[in-house]
């Protein structure tokens, strides 16, 4: 039996004769949490499909810690021609939840991550951000031993990206190990305790200082009006104005976003588009 | 138990909430009105063609089951029931399952056309036993059907026509096996992997009762060929990861 929940001994990957991952060794412990950061097709998703047993390695050992439950949310989630409801239900039951556990813990979710009017709707039917709330909703139905995360925010609003970083945090607190696969260093910064760069099919440990950030916030707005004119105090706060036509594309730091939007929200603005930057 | 039975009650919402299972279901109806829309019949005889329809449909039907879920809700499922060996028995289990449905309609359909008809489409009177024998045997050779249809999963062959191709070329291979082994005495070195769909016709026809031994080496072939099949794509599934 090992004392960690996953141990890779050094292993290695190759994908169509690619060697994605050379002699990689890492060991997952409990409380960890570990973004691996890297261009695309670097082998972060790979690696953590090995660390869920769902990939298997060219070479090299992998050892996994007894009753090792493992949570994942991938990055593209399944639009199933079912309702969030009955997937979610089902899901909980296959994990071993009674009816009624999954229902409680499951509004509660819902409630969380504000969803509770979109219960009934079809998943086909939803958008890319709301259906990665159900993709992480059904991941945090039990607690994990391993939440395995692969770009879990991809798409999400602000408020359930806040109330996403809380509940993995809780985990992480619980002793969950959570390992990320991440491009968004404000995610890594608000979770992450160990940033590990793959490289060349190589692990290298990055300084979190290197991660500090300044957070921003893309607006996009219409004007619904003739006034186009903007408020000095906008034009002070913004990093980057784009302005055409009707059309403003405004870019603030993510403390002053609220303000910003109200502003322009009573300049008769209509917000049509939010995304972050960091920096 | 409960993890496969959970996971079987999820495949069954999936599937017959999408729309895959319906032109497999229209080509049996379709099937079955065409072998009773002529009376008097032989009973052997009709439900001896009926399962090789039965065998087909379900090949189809597990082509089709195939691309039901894709690659990441095989991960969640796999991770959800922590197991990999769980997540495949219970697809088994579920083919298997679709193998009853198709068998069950296969074999009653007839019965209650005999009945509207006036006992009029069998040239004699059916007994329990005729279909309670073809129950079975709709239901194993229905089975074995559904596991060659479902063999060529995406992660053993990446190339999906070119599996279907080959799919549909060892369903006729396998009907027109006893032709090229009568006409080819070699090719029975090959033809023995083939599923045993024209050895049980073989077994079966010129027969005007369900034969007790035709019967029980007919369902021993294809239980036994139909587990070997699972067994050998449970292997490959678990040698070829995500």
């Amino acid at each position: 039996m090992i004392q960690s929940l996953v141990e890779l001994d050094n292993i290695s990957k190759s994908l169509n004769s690619n060697n994605i991952l050379k002699n990689i060794s890492i060991s997952i412990e409990r409380g960890d949490s570990i973004a691996f950061i890297g261009h695309n097709g670097a082998g972060k998703s790979t690696l953590l499909r090995i660390l869920g047993g769902l990939t298997g390695v060219t070479s090299g050992v992998v050892r996994y810690a007894d009753n090792l439950k493992v949570g994942y949310i991938p990055e593209h989630f399944p639009k199933a021609n079912i309702t969030v409801q009955q997937f979610i239900q089902h899901m909980g039951r296959i994990e071993g939840m009674e009816k009624s556990e999954v229902y409680d813990k499951s509004q509660l979710l819902f409630q969380k991550f504000y969803m509770e009017n979109m219960q009934s709707t079809l998943m086909k039917n939803l958008s890319k951000g709301t259906l990665q709330k159900v993709a992480v909703i059904q991941a945090l139905l039990r607690k994990p031993s391993l939440l395995l995360l692969d770009e879990p925010l991809s798409g999400q609003d602000m408020a359930s990206q806040e109330v996403f970083v809380e509940a993995v945090n809780q985990l992480i607190r619980d002793g969950v190990a959570v390992v990320m696969s991440c491009h968004e260093k404000f995610l890594i910064h608000r979770i992450s305790n160990k940033i590990i760069e793959i490289s060349d099919g190589n692990l290298f440990l990055r300084s979190i200082d290197d991660f500090s950030l300044e957070e921003y916030v893309v607006l996009k707005f219409i004007a619904k009006g003739n006034h186009l004119q903007l408020a000095q105090k906008i034009e002070q706060s913004a990093q980057v104005i784009e302005q055409q036509d009707k059309s403003l594309k405004i870019k603030v730091s993510r403390n002053n976003s609220k303000d910003v939007i109200i502003e322009l929200l009573k300049d008769n603005w209509e917000l049509r588009e939010i995304s972050h930057e960091n920096h | 138990m409960r993890t496969i039975k959970e996971l079987i009650k999820y495949y069954f919402l999936v599937y017959f909430k999408s729309t895959k299972f319906v032109m497999p279901f229209v080509a049996m109806l379709i099937f079955l009105y065409s072998i009773y829309s002529t009376f008097p019949i032989g009973i052997v005889e009709s439900y001896t063609v009926s399962l090789v329809i039965a065998f087909l449909i379900m090949i189809w039907v597990g082509l089709t089951y195939n691309s039901l879920l894709d690659q990441v809700s095989e991960q969640l499922l796999i991770l959800k029931a922590q197991s990999m060996l769980k997540y495949y028995i219970s697809k088994t289990f579920f083919l298997f399952i679709l193998a009853i449905i198709v068998g069950t309609i296969m074999t009653m359909f007839p019965v209650i056309q005999n009945i509207i008809n006036g006992f009029r489409i069998y040239n004699r009177n059916i007994t329990v036993i005729d279909i309670f024998a073809s129950l079975i045997l709709h239901y194993f050779s229905g089975f074995v059907g559904g596991t060659v249809g479902s063999f060529l999963h995406q992660r053993i062959m990446r190339d999906r026509r070119l599996a279907i191709i080959i799919t549909f070329g060892i369903a006729i291979l396998a009907l027109a096996k006893k032709s090229l082994n009568d006409t080819y005495a070699v090719s029975k070195f090959i033809t023995w992997v083939l599923p045993p769909i024209a050895d049980v016709m073989e077994k079966l026809s010129d027969n005007i009762y369900f034969a007790p031994k035709a019967v029980v080496s007919s369902l021993i072939y294809l239980l036994i060929y139909g587990s070997l099949l699972s067994t050998f794509q449970i292997f490959l599934l678990n040698k070829n990861k995500f």
